[in-house]
């Protein structure tokens, strides 16, 4: 289970600041903790909305070089636009992850030649213009997309999809689709999963119950990776138990390993 | 009138049925419509909404008590008099073109329509004109708009100078909200109000 951590987000006010004020004390500090606590790729998103692309790009290259200092992880790149992306890239090279693509014509195949040419693990969202509320209207879209990605050369195991959680308190079937579309990925070989899971407890009280939850389902049905915030423990810990639950821990190395780094308590 | 209290009390615990009955009684006891609308039905759900802010009552509920509170309306809207309208303002919202997050702006439908605007929605993904044409096509008091992403942020302005193109902008308040929003990013935009939450928008929209 791959974990993406989520809290370098220029959609949160305290990094947005930390971004334009050029505060590299602040990203290295979110870089490092989320590394300490487990996060295998960290994830870097800087649209402040506050310039044009040229800013951007110069946002994205000083966040990059601030994480890249600090921690030895790799990197996920978080942007709609193709010059960050492509800048993102020359500066991490190879296997740096792509964050994300959809079906939106134009930048779909623009995306997916870089994640070719950098053999980028992408993360690829189900959606066109709106997000299809069943289950197949959502592998409509993934067939689309597995298409394009067949075309353009990228390899299917570099295709994260997201099977697309949406708020249970909005219709409580929801999480439902969201695992159905997860099995019926199946049907594309090689394709993988991620998800960003948060937004399911979205309008309820103790929403790290309902995710952990969540996750666990989801991680029954295989999922892949996850995108969250990994300072929260009790979800590190519950994906530490699963995957040992689930035959994914040989010898149950992973896990004593977290119990002995302090993770799991 | 103690029914109306009661009536407010249904309406907070979202059973239709119970709702059904108590306004049926006001009616019976004499009771005008629009006093059983806003002493009644409207009172329970500012208290749900209340709670809502406090954390004491959660999505689900409020929708559940915004159901109970339209069968409400339904039964007493006859009643009214002539011109005395049913809801506080109308409103279209829509997020702006580019971005499809509708979370917010559905959680900002309830909340208006719980609380008797009567609320005209046009979706995710809006571009500009339909903006501008159901303004003019609907005349309505108020247009909202939400953006998730600081990519899609500057669609607002955009609308904001399109009312003005088309001679509609003194016709109707702007207020703006989303994730990435803020009081000066409205201001920027051209908008007249900023809330940050659903709650602050029906707030500033039935006090302002």
């Amino acid at each position: 289970m791959i974990v993406i951590g989520e809290l370098i987000n220029a959609s949160g006010k305290k990094v947005r600041e930390a971004i334009i004020n050029r505060d590299g004390e602040f990203i290295a500090s979110l870089a490092k903790r989320q590394s300490d606590a487990g996060a295998d790729y960290i994830d870097v998103n800087v649209a402040t909305g506050s310039g044009e692309t040229s800013g951007e790009v110069e946002d994205m290259k000083w966040a990059l070089d601030v994480v890249a200092g600090t921690v030895d992880k790799p990197v996920s790149v978080d942007t709609t636009d193709y010059e960050v992306l492509k800048a993102g890239l020359e500066m991490c090279g190879e296997g740096t992850f792509i964050n994300s693509v959809n079906a939106e014509k134009g930048r779909l195949d623009a995306f997916l030649e870089l994640a070719r040419e950098y053999n980028s693990p992408t993360v690829a969202l189900p959606i066109r213009e709106s997000i299809p509320e069943e289950v197949e209207g959502r592998l409509e879209v993934v067939d689309e997309i597995v298409k394009s990605a067949d075309k353009s050369g990228v390899s299917r195991e570099n295709l994260y999809f997201d099977p697309l959680a949406l708020p249970v308190s909005v219709d409580h079937k929801s999480a439902l689709v969201t695992l159905e579309t997860l099995k019926r990925l199946k049907e594309y070989e090689g394709v993988k999963s991620t998800i960003g899971l948060s937004n399911v407890s979205y309008g309820l009280p103790a929403r790290e119950t309902l995710n952990k939850t969540f996750m666990l389902f989801l991680m029954q049905q295989g999922m892949d990776s996850v995108i969250m915030n990994p300072l929260q423990k009790g979800m590190m810990a519950a994906i530490k138990a699963g995957n040992v639950l689930l035959g994914n821990d040989p010898m149950c190395g992973a896990y004593l390993k977290a119990y002995r780094n302090g993770i799991l308590s | 009138m103690a029914i109306l209290e009661e009536v407010a009390q249904a309406v907070e615990s979202g059973e239709e049925e119970d709702v059904k009955k108590k306004v049926q009684e006001a009616l019976d006891e004499g009771g005008t419509a629009l006093d059983i609308i806003d002493n009644g039905l409207m009172k329970g759900m500012e208290t749900v909404g209340n709670k809502f802010a406090d954390g004491e009552m959660f999505i689900p509920e409020v929708m559940i008590a915004a159901q109970a509170l339209q069968v409400g309306i339904d039964i007493v809207k006859p009643h009214l008099l002539e011109g005395q309208r049913s809801f506080t303002g109308k409103v279209i919202l829509g997020t702006v073109a580019g971005d499809i997050h509708d979370l917010g702006k559905n959680l900002v439908k309830m909340m208006l329509t719980a609380n008797g605007f009567e609320v005209i929605d046009l979706g995710v993904d809006v571009p500009v004109n339909k903006f501008v044409d159901s303004v003019k096509e609907n005349q309505p008091d108020i247009l909202g708009m939400s953006a998730l992403l600081t990519t899609t942020m500057p669609e607002m302005g955009r609308v904001v100078e399109a009312l003005k193109e088309n001679g509609l902008r003194d016709n109707v308040r702007v207020i703006v909200g989303g994730a990435p929003v803020n009081e000066e990013y409205a201001e920027k935009a051209g908008a007249d109000l900023y809330a940050e939450n659903a709650l602050e928008a029906v707030d500033l929209l039935k006090n302002k």
